[in-house]
């Protein structure tokens, strides 16, 4: 039983750990120290809003941007504990934690699987707690070597994006609907012709306006 | 190097704990089960994640040198053959992998 599951994480793995090194050794780049990856990986453990967080340290962010920017960066998973409301109740310790580890991999990967209603609520708890260590592992790993050793890559950076793609790919091919996409892109654009510190609200918000006006027309089926 | 005190680094990661576990836990303080949910949210709930990434993609690419010596040309190369391994061979670690050494490479190439 734990072989199996332990085996169904290793394609997180296969992700974790290298994407996870990648923040390590960007966030040594910076010059701080090694504990602090530890923590990120531990209490934030979101890849996407770390490789953001380095970008925006770089270039000299205030605290309300890191805020914001994260907060916008992680609204989509909002939707992710959707499919899981049943599941973790009562909010005790075990839940909350199980709560706050629904990341992108994790979450495709508990809903991906069909388990057994009794065991449900233990292989959530153990493939969620592994995906977390993979992902401690790696950054822990990556921030050490790149502060010892000298290691030295910026163009790991690529990563993030490279991530974001992947994540667009598979949302696209399950959910179709490329219409939507352009519009989710001309929001964009036109985000970022206003410009500032605002480009994904006004993304988001425009795109959510045009959900509302298109999930009307359609009575909300999908 | 870096300039920030310990102090602000924890602060940082405090304050981006607390936001993404917020995030995370939104859904389980608003509703109380699945079907307590109204239909325009599952709605939005099912379309809203794809639209996000889509912005978060452009989003990343908005600082792209198009006009300086590569044309944004690593950057391009490097999300296509992602996009492309993903979509053929689905394999996450494989198509970022591809992606990064694609941009590597060209990055390297003086035009």
């Amino acid at each position: 039983m734990f072989k199996m599951m332990l085996r169904s994480t290793v394609p997180v793995a296969f992700g974790y750990l290298p994407l996870g090194f990648a923040f390590g050794v960007l966030w040594s780049e910076l010059g701080y120290s090694w504990v602090y990856a530890l923590l990120f990986s531990v209490f934030v453990y979101a890849g996407a809003a770390q490789f953001m967080v380095i970008g925006l340290l770089k270039s000299g962010s205030s605290l309300f941007d890191i805020f914001f920017l994260t907060l916008m960066l992680n609204l989509r998973h909002v939707f992710y504990g959707v499919s899981f409301l049943h599941l973790y109740r009562p909010l005790n310790i075990k839940n909350l934690y199980l709560i706050s580890a629904l990341t992108d991999e994790t979450y495709s990967l508990l809903t991906s699987i069909a388990t057994p209603r009794e065991r449900q609520h233990q292989y959530a708890f153990w493939v969620s707690a592994i995906d977390h260590l993979y992902w401690i592992v790696g950054c822990t790993a990556g921030a050490i070597l790149g502060q010892h050793a000298k290691f030295s890559a910026p163009e790991l950076e690529f990563a993030l994006p490279c991530l974001f793609v992947v994540l667009a790919v598979e949302q696209i091919r399950a959910k179709r609907r490329l219409g939507f996409c352009l519009v989710a892109l001309s929001a964009v654009i036109i985000g970022i012709g206003l410009g500032g510190n605002t480009i994904l609200l006004v993304a988001i918000c425009l795109s959510v306006a045009y959900l509302i006006f298109a999930g009307r027309r359609e009575r909300w089926e999908h | 190097m870096g300039t920030l005190t310990g102090n602000s680094i924890l602060l940082i990661i405090a304050t981006m704990a607390l936001t993404t576990f917020a995030t995370r836990l939104a859904p389980f303080l608003l509703f109380q089960s699945r079907d307590s949910q109204p239909k325009s949210l599952r709605y939005a709930g099912h379309y809203l994640p794809m639209m996000i990434m889509v912005i978060l993609v452009v989003y990343s690419f908005k600082d792209v040198a198009w006009l300086g010596p590569r044309h944004g040309i690593p950057e391009l190369a490097g999300a296509i053959v992602t996009a492309l391994l993903q979509v053929y061979v689905r394999h996450v670690l494989l198509s970022i992998g591809c992606g990064v050494i694609i941009y590597a490479l060209f990055s390297r190439l003086t035009l």
